[in-house]
């Protein structure tokens, strides 16, 4: 096991920069999420810390060792791939003992290795099973296990859930968590999905068009979104956003456009109040409106969508001028598409962005 | 879907490919029953029609008089050396372009097509000087040597392909794995492209055994089982029984082969074609 730490690496393919100035310290033994959409750079970020991608600046360390030079194989890292990349014409005991071979392990620690592998992962029966002959979920342990028995210095997952059914990929997923902390390896783990990451990792670090937005423990990602774009990221359903104009009427100040109109609190601006701010509110945080409910608001819309949950319902709010916001309701509620709803928001519960620079500014 | 419109096209499909078959198979039938005519210059075999007795010893004589026993030990020889090197050195370069990144691979990649494109007759000339200058003129390297060159143009071009066909991943995995270059090839990438190297195999030797042209011009006494029928053909020109005997002699391993490896073969011939 290892610590491992990108230090200001960038990676660049042709004019394109797919990752730009990583720095990011993961400790010995922890669960870090690299989370972000397509063609953030996330994938590059592992395929580097494997050395299947040549950097173009900066460093990476595996341990206390610098392994820009240093051939994959030698990195002393096991990595789980999104297809698995099982070798089809090899049995599973095969594909598991494949690496060990490759280091000329005795046969008795490769026996050994590949046991207790099956074993934690309940795929004893299938040692002598080719690839084609597992269903997803085999070959996903298969390949979780052929990571295992390397016991290597990391793990690096490549979005290893994706080709799963959802209802196996939420299992797994707790499978995947509960076999990290037992075996203690440090693990970088890439995915696109906000919530894989919030469940799995210590940290998640969410990426955006080659950078690192922001790193954290999953609670502070979402509670305290650095900008826009993680805040619009993390969450499901999405935090939904407007622009108006500020002005401070004494102690409180007034953010509005059209009929849309909020008082929030003065203190949330110490730095002042601007012209425009944006405005960030959860779908949990807002709800219908009801007299000496003492939310924020408010806000007089039109439902535009009604999406059942089961346990709940999310209704889609539009305002005259089109800002929408999204409010979780009980499943039971009476509001259908086209009726006239007022919405207000929890107090300390409306994330303040500058809309220019998109850096958060607080929330109110 | 539209089931009659379907059922229309599938009948038509049946048709045309029934129209091709008969096409394909029109002329090898036509030699076959030929071959079983009586033998002799008033002997007239004519299409599909039956012999009025079936001269089996046509296949004797025609064995004996064409020498084949010569002619099959050479295309024998010649195939058995240079099947496996050709398949090889396919293998070697396909796996070099799929997998490896080097300096001038682009260049060197298209100068492969280029033998591709190439006709052997246009470079026959400055061929036939070089072969005589080093020695190998009637020579069975000659032959190995020059059909080889001249198939691994399409067996590079072939491997690379089914090498790309494979998942990145599995490289990269067999990397991460600890596996060198040579394993991963012989371990991970060749079994996986073992129907595109059998049908890589089959193309090969069907290429040496109907080997004509170098042989004719590079050998005097080790024709191959093509030029050996093509002297024989001169010499019994008014016997058609015979040649068609011959020809059939001739074609008997090719078919042999492609039967023992067909399943391959139509496999190979797929890769790629249809996702798996």
């Amino acid at each position: 096991m290892a610590h491992v730490r990108y230090d200001a690496v960038t990676k660049r393919f042709g004019d394109v920069t797919a990752v730009r100035e990583l720095t990011l310290e993961i400790a010995d033994g922890e669960f870090v999420v690299l989370v972000g959409p397509s063609g953030s750079g996330k994938t590059t970020a592992l395929r580097l810390l494997a050395g299947l991608e040549v950097l173009s600046d900066g460093e990476i360390r595996v341990g206390d060792r610098v392994v820009n030079r240093v051939a994959p194989r030698d990195r002393d890292i096991a990595m789980v791939f999104q297809d698995y990349a099982l070798y089809p014409q090899m049995t599973v005991y095969q594909n598991l003992a494949f690496a060990l071979k490759m280091r000329k392990m005795p046969r008795a620690e490769i026996e050994q290795r590949v046991q207790r592998a099956a074993e934690m992962l309940g795929i004893g029966e299938l040692l002598q099973r080719k690839p084609r002959a597992l269903s997803g979920g085999q070959r996903q342990r298969v390949a979780l296990g052929r990571a295992l028995v390397r016991e290597p210095k990391a793990f690096l997952m490549d979005e290893p859930l994706s080709n799963l059914d959802a209802k196996l990929r939420v299992q797994t997923r707790s499978e995947i968590k509960h076999l990290q902390q037992q075996v203690g390896t440090t693990t970088v783990y890439v995915t696109h999905d906000q919530v894989e990451a919030m469940t799995m990792g210590d940290r998640v670090a969410v990426m955006n068009e080659g950078v690192l937005e922001q790193v954290g423990d999953t609670r502070t990602v979402y509670e305290h979104p650095t900008n826009t774009f993680v805040a619009g990221f993390i969450g499901s359903p999405a935090m939904s956003f407007a622009t108006l104009g500020a002005r401070r009427d004494g102690v409180e100040v007034t953010v509005s456009r059209g009929d849309l109109s909020l008082t929030l609190p003065g203190t949330a601006f110490p730095e002042g109040v601007p012209a425009e701010i944006t405005i960030g509110v959860r779908p949990e945080h807002a709800h219908l409106w009801h007299d000496g409910s003492g939310l924020v608001g408010p806000i007089d819309g039109r439902v535009r969508f009604v999406e059942m949950l089961g346990r709940e319902a999310l209704l889609g709010v539009s305002t005259d001028d089109e800002t929408r916001f999204t409010v979780f309701v009980d499943a039971d509620s009476p509001a259908r598409l086209g009726d006239p709803v007022r919405v207000g928001i929890e107090p300390g519960r409306t994330y303040l962005f500058d809309p220019h620079t998109t850096q958060a500014i607080g929330t109110a | 879907m539209n089931t009659t419109a379907s059922r229309a096209q599938v009948a038509f499909n049946y048709a045309l490919l029934t129209l091709c078959s008969i096409i394909a198979i029109y002329p090898l039938i036509g030699v076959a029953l030929a071959s079983l005519y009586p033998p002799g210059p008033d002997s007239a075999p004519s299409g599909f029609g039956l012999p009025p007795t079936f001269a089996w010893h046509n296949y004797v004589t025609a064995w004996e008089q064409g020498k084949f026993a010569t002619s099959f030990t050479t295309s024998l020889i010649v195939a058995f050396v240079m099947v496996p090197a050709s398949v090889l050195l396919s293998i070697l370069g396909g796996y070099a372009f799929a997998t490896m990144r080097f300096w001038g691979s682009t260049v060197l990649f298209y100068l492969f097509i280029l033998g591709l494109i190439i006709p052997t007759e246009a470079t026959i000339v400055p061929l036939y000087y070089d072969v005589r200058a080093m020695g190998l003129l009637d020579t069975y390297w000659a032959l190995i040597i020059l059909e080889v060159s001249g198939e691994v143009a399409f067996g590079i071009f072939w491997m690379r392909a089914a090498f790309l066909s494979a998942p990145p991943s599995l490289l990269e995995a067999a990397r991460i794995d600890g596996s060198s270059s040579w394993t991963t090839l012989w371990r991970i990438m060749a079994p996986f492209a073992k129907p595109a190297i059998l049908t890589l195999t089959v193309l090969t030797f069907a290429d040496s055994w109907n080997e004509f042209f170098l042989a004719l011009v590079f050998t005097v006494n080790k024709f191959t089982a093509p030029a050996g029928l093509a002297s024989f053909s001169g010499r019994y020109t008014t016997d058609i029984a015979l040649v068609s005997a011959g020809a059939v002699i001739v074609a008997i391993p090719i078919l042999i082969v492609f039967i023992i490896f067909q399943r391959e073969f139509m496999r190979g011939m797929l890769t790629g074609a249809v996702k798996g």
